[in-house]
């Protein structure tokens, strides 16, 4: 994943698990979305994380993952895990 | 991940009376044993009954693990009848029951699950019950034993679990190891103990709970923080008297930060004074029992004057500045001791212990 546009393809596919296994208005998914502005619970995010293993297999949950305040630094750090 | 702490090679009919075999899960055998050797060691033979002036209150989050297991097993795979005591086995106070009906305690019996904290709780609650009078001396503690195939991979995906070490407070820390066992304790009042001329190990000192009342999973630095207050208040000790601190260090990323965090607001600037250790790197995250296990570890450190290690630690995390005891044994003067359990649903319980007098 070297391209910088499969990079974005990939980038927007976790965001697309994400509006869908949480339940987000699309409307509302900014980048700079916070995790608390858009009421992501720990089970919410425990869903996204089954969803996305299922689709991109087991990655590790490190503390970039756990500590990610905003939706863009959530997704950069779930796709530094995927190869 | 592929790492728990279980108990190797448990045989119950070596160490479990035939009569309690077919009524008990694991999870109960394992209290049944504990419980043998705390009326042992306090004196108690179980020769006559305790009555009714003895309570019975332990904790489990999960109960019983592998009799339900074996239940669905048969039923759906097999396609067989299940076992007919698989109700009286499966109860979550199928363990205190026990007990009660073994030791002929006919005070209250009754179970408590809050998950992790479930038998801190119930240890409190012991101490509370005969505080207020409600009897004089209680069987109290924890049992659990629910590590199967398929609980453990719901525990997986959770994300919580360890690959490699599990290494509370420690930078490049990543996750907890589950455990099992048992921890069961006689608690009487001092008058009861005095008049027959009982041998205490330590002094029930305080108790504190609170809820988060927020996140069912994320654990909560103010709720954490208002368990430790409540049970230094409960004692009547200032923060600046705890001289060693059994953590819940779980060694998953978050909890630890939060309690360490916690720590701080409660301690202040004596917080770094404070030998503070997590044990669950050594028996595991035993769930409802941890609590138990672990104020074991804290009155067995108050009796030694020895705080314990917390192993498998690396170097320290800034999110976690404590005087951590890293991975060897410290030996200190402990006079009081505080041990904590924080759990899922935002549940938080303290208890402090002091040394007999």
């Amino acid at each position: 994943l070297q391209k910088p546009y499969e990079r974005e393809e990939l980038e927007r596919e976790i965001v697309d698990i994400i509006v869908r296994e949480a339940k987000l208005d699309r409307a509302q998914v900014t980048p700079d979305a916070t995790l608390e502005a858009l009421q992501l619970q720990s089970i919410d995010l425990v869903e996204v994380m089954m969803a996305l293993e299922e689709k991109f297999g087991y990655f590790p949950m490190d503390s970039s993952i756990v500590e990610a305040k905003s939706l863009e630094q959530f997704v950069k750090a779930v796709a530094s895990h995927i190869k | 991940v592929t790492l728990a702490a279980q108990v190797p090679n448990f045989d119950p009919t070596d160490c479990v009376p035939a009569a309690l075999l077919p009524l008990s899960d694991r999870f109960a055998q394992f209290a049944i044993i504990a419980a043998e050797e705390a009326l042992s060691q306090a004196g108690l033979p179980g020769d006559s009954p305790l009555g009714d002036r003895t309570a019975v209150i332990l904790g489990t989050a999960i109960g019983c693990g592998s009799t339900l297991d074996q239940a669905h097993y048969d039923f759906y795979v097999l396609e067989r009848r299940v076992h007919a005591l698989t109700v009286p086995r499966v109860m979550p106070n199928s363990a205190s029951s026990l007990l009660s009906i073994r030791y002929g305690c006919a005070g209250p019996s009754f179970t408590v699950s809050s998950a992790c904290a479930s038998a801190t709780q119930a240890i409190g609650l012991g101490m509370w019950f005969i505080r207020q009078g409600v009897v004089d001396s209680a069987i109290v503690g924890g049992s659990e034993a629910s590590i199967t195939a398929c609980s453990f991979r719901a525990w997986e995906a959770l994300r919580v679990l360890t690959p490699d070490y599990c290494r509370p407070f420690s930078k490049g820390r990543n996750g907890m190891v589950l455990g099992e066992g048992a921890g069961i304790f006689m608690i009487e009042s001092a008058d009861t103990a005095h008049a027959r001329g009982a041998y205490a190990l330590a002094e029930l000192a305080g108790y504190g709970t609170s809820s988060d009342a927020k996140d069912i999973l994320r654990a909560d630095v103010n709720g954490a923080a208002a368990a430790m207050k409540l049970a230094l208040h409960d004692a009547e000790v200032a923060p600046q008297s705890i001289d060693y601190i059994n953590a819940h260090g779980t060694g998953t990323v978050l909890n630890d930060s939060v309690e360490a965090e916690a720590l701080r607001r409660v301690f202040g600037s004596s917080t770094m004074d404070i030998s503070v250790s997590s044990t669950k790197p050594i028996h595991g995250h035993a769930l409802g029992a941890a609590g138990a296990l672990e104020l074991a570890i804290t009155v067995k450190a108050l009796r030694q004057g020895i705080a314990p290690p917390t192993i498998n630690w690396l170097e320290p995390d800034p999110g976690c500045e404590l005087d951590i005891v890293p991975n060897v044994a410290r030996p200190i003067q402990i006079r009081i001791a505080m041990s904590n359990s924080f759990a899922f649903g935002g549940v938080n319980a303290t208890l402090v212990v002091r040394k007999a007098e």
